[in-house]
């Protein structure tokens, strides 16, 4: 009985060991190339991955750098906007004051020139009034006027012919 | 002075030459109106240089220009030189310097007088002899009367002018005193 449960044994190790055999010998015909790949691949696609993840950080890195000299252009630009827009509003103020100042010059002159030639024209009315009144009763007293002026110039070139 | 103006003068030189001494100051003074009238109107001048003019027209013409204006008869000698050289429209010319150049050879003046009213002899003696005095010379005048003048005299001649009038006191206030002054 215990021979026959040896046998037994026996052959069960041997079927466990052809077994063993077998897949071992499976294994190392078919699994193990085929896992190779596979992990050969994955190893490729991890390599892939990772370097392109290294050229991604690479880039983030240099965008990253890009933003900060960017960000500062922006910041010098946007001071020279400020200073360009306060120099524009100081220039902006320096015409107004100039166009007012213009303007009160310009009315001042106006005012001046037309009292000037206002005072001008009555001066012009009234002296040719009173020269035409004046003229006028000279000429109605012309009569007169000749017999005076007649005997004064007879009077001053007789003085004149005895000095 | 012009080659046409030299040429006047030369003819007037020359007449003076050889007739002043016949010509009297009221021979001076009708010379002076023939010269006033051609001034205004010189259609005289013109009708004498017509070439369509006969000669004894033209003679008659000129006889009756030195009859109206009582001239010298020298002036006829004058005029038909001018007219046989066709320079006759330079008569104006020639007058103008035989009343010129009388003077400075005579040494008198002419003046033409003007007052705002009738003048009596003895005032125009006056002036004359007040002019006389002033300028040196023997005074020709003419007169006449000049309203225009308000009241006063007024004496001119080519050179000289004197005047005392309302009109020239007027005018010198007014340059004085008026308005642009």
């Amino acid at each position: 009985m215990s021979d026959i449960n040896f046998v037994l044994i026996f052959f069960k190790f041997a079927n466990f060991a052809i077994l063993g055999l077998f897949l071992a010998y499976l294994t190392k015909k078919y699994i193990a190339p085929a896992l190779k790949e596979s992990l050969y691949a994955f190893v490729s696609v991890y390599y892939n991955l990772q370097n392109q993840y290294n050229i991604s950080l690479k880039k983030v890195e240099q965008l990253e750098k890009d933003l900060v000299v960017q960000a500062a252009l922006i910041e010098d630009l946007q001071s020279k906007v400020q200073q360009w827009q306060e120099v524009d509003k100081q220039h902006q103020l320096a015409c107004k004051r100039h166009y007012e100042n213009a303007i009160v010059s310009l009315n001042k002159k106006r005012l001046i020139q037309s009292e000037y030639l206002s005072e001008s024209k009555v001066k012009t009315e009234l002296f040719n009034e009173i020269f035409n009144e004046v003229e006028t009763t000279l000429k109605n007293e012309a009569p007169d006027l000749q017999k005076d002026y007649i005997k004064r110039i007879d009077a001053f070139m007789t003085h004149e012919l005895q000095s | 002075m012009s080659a046409q103006s030299m040429l006047a003068l030369r003819y007037a030189q020359a007449f003076l030459n050889v007739y002043a001494s016949t010509i009297n100051h009221d021979d001076f003074l009708n010379m002076v109106a023939l010269y006033n009238h051609l001034l205004q109107d010189d259609q005289t001048l013109i009708i004498l240089s017509s070439y369509k003019l006969s000669e004894a027209a033209t003679e008659t013409s000129v006889d009756m220009l030195i009859k109206k204006f009582k001239l010298v008869p020298a002036f006829k000698n004058l005029l038909r030189i001018l007219l046989e050289k066709k320079r006759i429209m330079l008569f104006l010319d020639v007058l103008k310097f035989i009343i010129w150049q009388y003077q400075l050879k005579q040494q008198v003046l002419y003046f033409e007088i003007e007052s705002a009213g009738h003048l009596e002899q003895s005032s125009l003696q006056t002036i004359k002899n007040f002019l006389k005095k002033l300028s040196g010379n023997d005074i020709i005048y003419t007169y006449k009367v000049n309203e225009s003048l308000i009241a006063g005299v007024r004496a001119k001649n080519a050179y000289f002018l004197w005047e005392d009038s309302i009109k020239s006191r007027l005018q010198r206030i007014k340059l004085l005193t008026g308005p642009g002054v």
